[in-house]
C-alpha cells in the first residue's frame, strides 16, 4: 500500500486558525468531562466516601485491567438538557478486564442518588445494545435508588427494556456480571435478576421488590433493609446472589474472577502486525476546518489515522467527491469512505459499489462524514442524483460488516443518511468538537424559509414586512445553529460521544477491537437497486 | 609422595579459589557437599564431586571420616582443608597423614601447637616474640578464672582456649559481668569447637590488628610475605583488609621489626606451608604477637594482589615437596589492595545473619576488581554455613585508587535477596577517618554506636519506587493481548492515573504513574513531608563530625605520622568528601520532590532494570522482582519494596504476646516454663543461628502461657516460640 504524501503546512494561516479553534473546542469537551467526572458535586462525593464506599469510576478503575484500555461512552448524554446531570448519572464504557473486552456500566450514586432518568436510561439501552452488537460481556455496578419518580413517566414503560436486553443477551451466550453495592430497589432488583452472575457486597447491597416501608404498607409486615434484601439473605437463603463479598475491593476482585473464567474468545479476525502513522495526530487540529463550510481533503486525516499512512485507494479518478479505499487501523483490516465535497450521482454510485466490495471480503467500514448534501439542480436531478443516492442509502442500509462513523465536520440533509449517520445503525458514532448537524445549514434553511414566506406574501398579494421577515429569519438562524452543534448532538445522544480528534486512531482500533468479539461477516444481500 | 589429585575438604568461595590454582597446575580436583550444596557452584567447579552428609556442618564438613573416605573413593592423594571446618585441626592433619594422603597444610604437631593458646605463647616467649599479658589457660573453676581476670587488670577479653574468628570471645569491663560473659562464652565455644575451655587476657583498647603472613617448606626456609592490616573490625570478625598497612608504610622499622618476630614464630614451629601471624599494635606502636593462623587465610588475596604470588600454588608445590626458592628480598609490595567482605546480614538488626534466596548478584567489570564468591544469581543462602556472600578485592598503584575502585565495585554490584552489610561497608569506606588512614580495631564500634542519621534517601527511594513501578507496569504490559499497540491504560476521560503501592521497611510508599506514550510518563510520588527536614540534620552532623575531625588532626599536627599520610591533602580532604557527598544528595532532593509531577522518561530497559530520565538526570536502577518483593539499586543503596496488593487478602492478625523467631535457628536455651511470670525484655530462649547466640524476649509483661518449641528445635524465621497471656492483676490470697 501506498503512503499518503501529505502536503500540510502547518505555519499556514488557516492551519493556525483552525489549530487554535480546535484547541479551544477540545478544551471545552474537556471540561464537560471534567464536570462529569466530579460525580454529584463535592458535597455528595464526600458523603459517598465518608460511608466507605468507592466512587463509579474509582470501581471500574479497580475492575480494569491495570494496563488495559477504557473508552468512556456517552460522558455527555444530557448535556444541556434541562433537569439531567451530563452523563445521565451513569458512567459506561468498553474496558479491558481480565483479557476480555467487557462493556462496563456504573451507576453515578453521588447524582440523585443513583436515581435513573430519561436520558440515563437512554444511555443504558445505548449501552446494552452495543454490548449485544459487538457480543461483549457486561459487567455492572449497581447502586440506585431506583426509578425518577418525579419523571416515572418518561421512563416507566421504555425501561422495562433494560430487563429484556439482560436476558436475551443470555441467551446469545453473551453474559453479565452485576456487582450490588448499593441498593437496588423494585424494577431496579431484576438487574440482579436478570443477570448471570450476582454478586452482593456484605452490609451494603440492599435488594428487594419493595422497601421495609411499602411491606408495612402492603401487608403490615415489620422488617429491615438487611433482612428483607441485605447481602447475606440473597447469598444464603434466596439465592438471588451467587457471590458474597467482605466489601467493594472483594466484589471486584469476584467479578475480574468470574471475567478471568468466561472462557471467552473473540470470533473476530486478529490484528496484524501495526505501523504507527507517519504523521502527528496533533495535525489534526489544523487540518479539520473550524468553520464546516470550509471543505478539507479527508486523505490528511486518513494518513494520520491509517497504520504507516498507508491508504490503497478506490476509484481515485472517478467520483472525486468521495474518497473510498483501503487501510488497517491498529493491525485490523478496514474500507474508508471520506467526503470531500457534496455527493454526486458518480460519488453515490462509487460508494455504493465499495461498500458491496467490502461486505464480500468482510472488511469493517469507516465513514468520515463531512458532507453538505446531495448536489442538487435540474442536470443533477436529471442525472438520477436521487436514485443514484437510494443505491447508497441502500448499500449502507443492508451492509452486515461492522459499521464506524466519525464526524469530522459537517453532516446535513440526506448526506447523513448514505455516510451511515445514526440511523443508519454504525456499531460506535463519535463527533469531533466541530462538528454541525442538521437537515441543512442554519442560514440555508433560514434562507429557504425567507424565500417560502415571501412566495406565499406575494401570492397573497400581502406586502413583505422585511424587518418582521428578517427578525425571524435571524431567529431561526440562531435556533438551528444552537441545535445543529457537536454538544447539542452529544447531549440527544445522536452519537456515542465527542471525542478529541487526536485519539481518533485510538477509538477506532478499540471499536474494530470490540467489534471482532462477534465474528465479522458481509452480505450479498441488498434491497434493489435502481439502475 | 606424589599427587596428582587433591580432594578440597571445604565448600564456597574458598573450595572455588583452590580449584583454580589447582586446575592451573594441572592438579584433578574432587570437590565434598552436603545435601545443602549438591547445586553449588563449588561442586560444579570440581572435576568430580563426593557426597558426604547433610546439610548441617557436623555431620558433613566436620566429618572427617567421610572426608577421608571421599578421597581414598576418589583416589585423590593430597587433601587442601581450606580455612574453617577442619582447617586447623592437628588430629584432622594427622589421620589424613595417617591415611597415606598428603595434607596441604603445615604438620599436625605445628597446628597443635598454634592451636594452642598457652603453647604457642609459651613458645612465642622462648623465641622473643613480645606476647599479650595474661592467656593461660589455667584452672577451669569459675573463682579460678576470675582470680586470673583480676590479675591481669580489666578490661580483659575472655577467648575460647581453642578459638578463633571470634566465637565464644568476651570482652568484659570488671568483675560484675563476668559470671555471664563466662557462660556465654563457654556455650558458645562448645558449640563451635568442642572444647569449653575459656582463658582470660589483657584487652588492649583502641590497637590496630596486623598480621603477617608466612610461607615455609618444613625444610628450614620461612618467608615473611608482607603484611595485612585488618584492623576494621565489628566484633572480632575482620571486615576490611588492606595491604600495606599506613601504619607500617609511616614506620618501616616497625614493619621490619614485626616481619622478623613473624618469620621467628614460623621457624619455632619449623613451619611448612602458608601462614599468618597475627599482631596487635597499640598507639604507642608497641607490637604483641595475638595468634597464628596455621592455614590459608580469608583476606589472602590481598597479598597475592600485591606481591603477584598465588598462595595457594605456594601450598601446592610445598606440598609436593619442592622446597622454597622465594627469597626474601624479592618480596616487593607493588601498589595497594582492598579486600572487603560482603555478609548476608542486617546492620540494621543487629547485624543478624540473613537467609533466603540470592534472587540476583551480579559484580560490575573492572579490571583491577577481584571477586571471590561461592554464590551465584538464585542460590540459597542458608543458615547452616557463614554468611558470608563474596569477598571483593581491589587493587591500585596507591591506597586511595584501590579505594576508590572498591566504593565503585560495591555500589555497582547488584545483589537482590538478603539484607547484606554493602551499605555500611561503604560508610566505612567513605568516611575520613578511613581516607586518612587512621583507624583502629574500635572504629566500627563507635560508627554504631554513634548518633548516626540516617543519609536522606526518601529522593533515591522514591526514585527506586518509580523505577519499581515502572518496570512492573511495562512488564505487565508487554504481555497484552489485546490491542498492543494502544498506549499502555489508554482513556478518553482519564479519572486517575496509574497506581502502584509498595511497602518500604513499614512505611507504605505510593506512585501515581500516567504513560505518555511509549517511554514516557508522568509521576507523582506520595507526599513525604519529613524529607527536608531529614537532610537537614543528616547534613549538619556530617558537618559536625567533620568539624570535630578536623580539629583532632589539626591538634596532633607535628606527629609523624600526619606528615606521611599525603599531608597536603590531609585537611581539606575529609571536607571535601563530606561536602561532595552531601552535594549530590542535594541534588537528589531537589530532583524528585514529593507530591510533584515528574516527567519521568524510560531511555533504555532490559531484564533486570532499566535507566530512567529523572530531571533530567539518567541513572541505572537495577530492579529484581520475586513474587511481591522488588529489589531496585542505584549507586550503591538498595531497596527492599513490597508490593500492596491491589485486592489485599484478609491476613490473619499476629496475636499479641507471641514471641517469635528473628532469623531461622536451633533453640539451644529455655529459661522460662510455662505459667513463670515474666517481664518485658527478660529472655525467655536463646537460639542459635549461624553460629551466633541471640536472645528472644518477652514483649510485654506477663505469664508464659505456652512453649511451642523444645531444646533443639530447628524454627523458621517468624515462628511462634512462646505465647505469653498478659499480666493480670495479681491478687493477694
Amino acid at each position: 500500500m501506498r503512503v499518503i504524501q501529505s502536503r500540510i503546512n502547518t505555519r499556514d494561516e488557516r492551519y493556525q486558525a483552525n489549530y487554535a479553534a480546535m484547541s479551544t473546542l477540545v478544551e471545552a469537551v474537556e471540561e464537560a468531562q471534567r464536570a462529569t467526572r466530579a460525580g454529584g458535586g463535592e458535597k455528595y462525593v464526600k458523603r459517598h466516601l465518608e460511608r466507605g464506599k468507592l466512587l463509579p469510576r474509582e470501581r471500574i478503575e479497580l475492575l480494569l485491567d491495570p494496563d488495559g484500555y477504557f473508552l468512556e461512552l456517552m460522558p455527555l448524554a444530557g448535556q444541556g438538557i434541562r433537569g439531567i446531570e451530563p452523563g445521565g448519572g451513569i458512567v459506561g464504557g468498553i474496558g479491558v478486564v481480565s483479557g476480555v473486552e467487557c462493556l462496563i456500566t456504573a451507576t453515578e450514586g453521588t447524582v440523585k442518588g443513583g436515581a435513573i432518568n430519561e436520558w440515563g436510561l437512554h444511555k443504558s439501552l445505548r449501552l446494552a445494545e452495543i454490548a449485544e452488537k459487538n457480543r461483549l460481556p457486561g459487567v455492572s455496578f449497581v447502586e440506585s435508588a431506583g426509578a425518577d419518580l418525579m419523571n416515572q413517566s418518561k421512563i416507566f414503560v421504555p425501561g422495562g427494556q433494560t430487563f429484556r436486553d439482560i436476558t436475551r443477551r443470555s441467551k446469545e451466550r453473551i453474559p453479565s456480571i452485576c456487582v450490588v453495592a448499593g441498593s437496588s430497589t423494585a424494577g431496579g432488583a431484576y438487574l440482579p435478576g436478570m443477570s448471570d452472575y450476582v454478586v452482593m457486597v456484605k452490609d451494603q447491597a440492599k435488594v428487594f421488590l419493595a422497601g421495609p416501608p411499602l411491606v408495612k404498607m402492603a401487608t403490615g409486615e415489620v422488617t429491615d433493609d438487611e433482612s428483607l434484601g441485605g447481602a447475606a439473605m440473597h447469598s444464603r437463603i434466596s439465592g438471588v446472589s451467587d457471590y458474597l463479598a467482605d466489601d467493594e475491593l472483594d466484589g471486584i476482585r469476584i467479578a475480574r474472577e468470574i471475567v478471568s473464567h468466561l472462557n471467552w474468545r473473540k470470533h473476530g479476525p486478529e490484528p496484524r502486525a501495526v505501523e504507527p502513522p507517519l504523521y502527528a495526530p496533533d495535525e489534526l487540529l489544523g487540518i479539520a476546518s473550524a468553520d464546516v463550510r470550509v471543505p478539507f481533503d479527508p486523505r490528511e486525516v486518513i494518513a494520520r489515522i491509517v497504520d504507516g499512512s498507508r491508504f490503497a485507494e478506490f476509484k481515485r479518478e472517478y467520483g472525486g467527491t468521495l474518497t473510498c479505499g483501503w487501510a488497517y487501523i491498529h493491525g485490523y483490516p478496514v474500507g474508508i469512505l471520506a467526503n470531500h465535497g457534496v455527493l454526486f450521482s458518480e460519488s453515490a454510485n462509487k460508494g455504493a459499489q465499495f461498500i458491496q466490495l467490502c461486505n464480500q471480503q468482510a472488511i469493517p467500514l469507516v465513514f468520515l462524514q463531512n458532507i453538505s448534501g446531495f448536489i442538487v439542480g435540474r442536470q443533477y436531478e436529471e442525472g438520477g442524483i436521487i436514485k443514484n443516492g437510494a443505491k447508497m442509502i441502500n448499500a449502507v442500509s443492508n451492509s452486515e460488516v461492522p459499521l464506524f462513523t466519525i464526524m469530522t465536520g459537517a453532516s446535513y440533509g440526506a448526506g447523513n443518511y448514505a455516510m451511515c449517520g445514526r440511523s443508519y445503525d454504525p456499531r460506535l458514532l463519535f463527533t469531533w468538537p466541530n462538528h454541525r448537524i442538521a437537515v441543512m445549514g442554519g442560514e440555508q434553511l433560514a434562507g429557504v424559509l425567507d424565500i417560502v414566506r415571501r412566495e406565499a406574501a406575494e401570492k397573497q398579494g400581502i406586502a413583505v414586512d422585511e424587518q418582521q421577515l428578517g427578525m425571524a429569519k435571524k431567529m431561526l438562524e440562531t435556533q438551528v445553529n444552537n441545535e445543529s452543534d457537536a454538544f447539542y448532538a452529544t447531549g440527544h445522544l445522536w452519537d456515542d460521544g465527542i471525542i478529541d480528534p487526536r485519539q481518533t486512531r485510538d477509538i477506532l482500533g478499540i471499536s474494530l477491537s470490540a467489534a471482532s468479539n462477534r465474528a465479522v461477516e458481509g452480505t450479498s444481500q441488498w434491497g434493489v437497486f435502481r439502475h | 609422595m606424589t599427587f596428582s589429585k587433591v580432594l578440597i575438604a571445604n565448600r564456597g568461595e574458598i573450595a572455588r579459589r583452590i580449584m583454580r590454582s589447582c586446575h592451573g597446575l594441572g592438579y584433578g580436583t574432587v570437590a565434598v557437599y552436603s545435601d545443602a550444596d549438591r547445586g553449588a557452584p563449588f561442586v560444579r567447579d570440581a572435576d568430580e564431586a563426593l557426597w558426604i552428609g547433610s546439610a548441617a556442618s557436623a555431620d558433613s564438613y566436620l566429618r572427617s571420616d567421610r572426608l577421608l573416605e571421599a578421597a581414598l573413593r576418589s583416589g585423590a592423594g593430597a587433601i587442601h582443608p581450606g580455612y574453617g571446618f577442619l582447617a586447623e585441626s592437628a588430629d584432622f592433619a594427622a589421620a589424613v597423614e595417617v591415611a597415606g594422603l598428603i595434607f596441604i597444610g603445615p604438620t599436625p604437631d605445628a597446628i597443635r601447637i598454634m592451636g594452642s593458646k598457652i603453647a604457642s605463647k609459651q613458645l612465642m616467649v622462648r623465641h622473643e616474640v613480645p606476647v599479650i599479658p595474661g592467656g593461660k589457660v589455667g584452672e577451669q573453676g569459675d573463682a579460678a578464672l576470675l582470680e586470673e581476670a583480676k590479675a591481669v587488670g580489666f578490661p580483659i577479653l575472655l577467648k575460647a582456649s581453642a578459638g578463633g574468628g571470634g566465637k565464644g570471645m568476651r570482652i568484659v569491663e570488671g568483675v560484675e559481668g563476668f559470671q555471664s560473659a563466662l557462660e556465654a562464652g563457654r556455650r558458645e565455644a562448645m558449640a563451635a569447637f568442642g572444647d569449653g575451655a575459656m582463658l582470660v587476657e589483657k584487652y588492649l583498647r583502641t590497637p590496630r590488628h596486623i598480621e603477617f603472613q608466612i610461607v615455609g617448606d618444613g625444610q628450614g626456609n620461612v618467608r615473611h610475605v608482607l603484611e595485612r592490616e585488618c584492623t576494621i573490625q565489628r566484633r572480632h570478625q575482620k571486615l576490611i583488609e588492606e595491604t600495606p598497612s599506613t601504619l607500617l608504610e609511616a614506620y618501616p622499622e616497625l614493619r621490619a621489626a614485626m616481619a622478623k618476630a613473624a618469620v621467628r614464630a614460623g621457624e619455632a614451629v619449623g613451619y611448612r606451608s602458608v601462614g599468618t601471624v597475627e599482631f596487635v599494635v597499640d598507639a604507642r606502636h608497641n607490637f604483641y604477637f595475638l595468634e597464628m593462623n596455621t592455614r590459608l587465610q580469608v583476606e589472602h588475596p590481598i597479598t597475592e594482589e600485591i606481591t603477584g604470588l598465588d598462595l595457594v600454588e605456594l601450598q601446592l608445590r610445598i606440598a609436593a615437596g619442592e622446597p622454597l626458592t622465594l627469597r626474601q628480598e624479592d618480596v616487593k609490595a607493588n601498589g595497594h589492595a582492598i579486600e572487603c567482605r560482603i555478609y548476608a546480614e542486617d546492620p540494621e538488626n543487629d547485624f543478624l545473619p540473613c537467609t533466603g534466596e540470592l534472587v540476583r548478584w551480579q559484580t560490575p567489570d573492572d579490571p583491577h576488581l577481584r571477586v571471590e564468591t561461592g554464590v551465584e544469581s538464585g542460590s540459597d543462602v542458608s543458615m547452616h554455613y557463614d554468611p558470608m556472600l563474596a569477598k571483593l578485592i581491589t587493587w591500585g598503584p596507591r591506597r586511595r585508587d584501590s579505594s576508590r575502585r572498591m566504593v565503585r565495585a560495591l555500589a555497582n554490584t547488584v545483589i537482590a535477596g538478603p539484607k547484606t552489610n554493602r551499605r555500611f561497608l561503604l560508610e566505612v569506606l567513605q568516611s575520613p577517618e578511613w581516607d586518612l588512614g587512621a583507624v583502629d580495631t574500635e572504629l566500627v564500634g563507635r560508627m554504631l554506636a554513634g548518633e548516626r542519621v540516617a543519609p536522606p534517601l526518601e529522593t533515591l527511594r522514591a526514585q527506586a519506587a518509580t523505577a519499581a513501578s515502572l518496570v512492573e507496569a511495562l512488564q505487565v504490559d508487554a504481555a497484552r493481548a489485546i490491542l498492543p499497540s494502544l498506549p499502555m491504560s489508554w482513556r478518553n476521560s482519564r479519572w486517575r492515573p496509574n497506581v502502584a503501592e509498595w511497602t518500604c521497611e513499614g512505611e507504605r510508599l505510593q506512585i501515581s504513574f500516567t504513560a505518555q506514550g511509549a517511554a514516557r510518563f508522568d509521576v507523582v510520588v506520595g507526599d513525604d513531608a519529613a524529607l527536608q527536614r531529614r537532610f537537614r540534620a543528616w547534613l549538619a552532623q556530617r558537618y559536625a563530625t567533620t568539624e570535630a575531625l578536623r580539629e583532632a588532626w589539626a591538634a596532633k599536627k607535628g606527629l609523624r605520622a600526619d606528615e606521611t599520610l599525603e599531608s597536603a591533602e590531609l585537611l581539606t580532604l575529609p571536607l571535601l568528601v563530606a561536602e561532595g557527598y552531601s552535594k549530590s544528595r542535594r541534588h537528589d532532593s531537589e530532583a524528585f520532590r514529593a507530591s510533584e509531577r515528574q516527567v519521568v522518561r524510560v531511555v533504555e530497559r532490559w531484564e533486570g532494570g532499566l535507566r530512567l530520565e529523572l530531571a533530567g538526570h539518567i541513572r541505572r536502577f537495577s530492579v529484581e522482582r520475586k513474587g511481591e518483593r522488588c529489589w531496585v539499586q542505584c549507586g550503591g543503596e538498595q531497596f527492599v519494596f513490597d508490593a500492596v496488593p491491589r485486592f489485599p487478602e484478609a491476613q490473619a492478625r499476629v496475636a499479641e504476646g507471641s514471641c517469635r523467631a528473628p532469623m531461622p535457628g536451633k533453640v539451644i536455651q529455655l529459661l522460662v516454663a510455662a505459667g513463670d511470670p515474666v517481664v518485658r525484655g527478660q529472655t525467655l530462649l536463646t537460639l542459635e543461628a549461624m553460629k551466633m547466640e541471640s536472645a528472644v524476649c518477652a514483649d510485654q509483661d506477663g505469664v508464659v502461657e505456652e512453649i511451642l518449641v523444645t531444646v533443639g528445635e530447628l524454627v523458621d524465621a517468624d515462628a511462634v516460640l512462646v505465647r505469653l497471656a498478659k499480666a493480670e492483676k495479681s491478687v493477694e490470697p
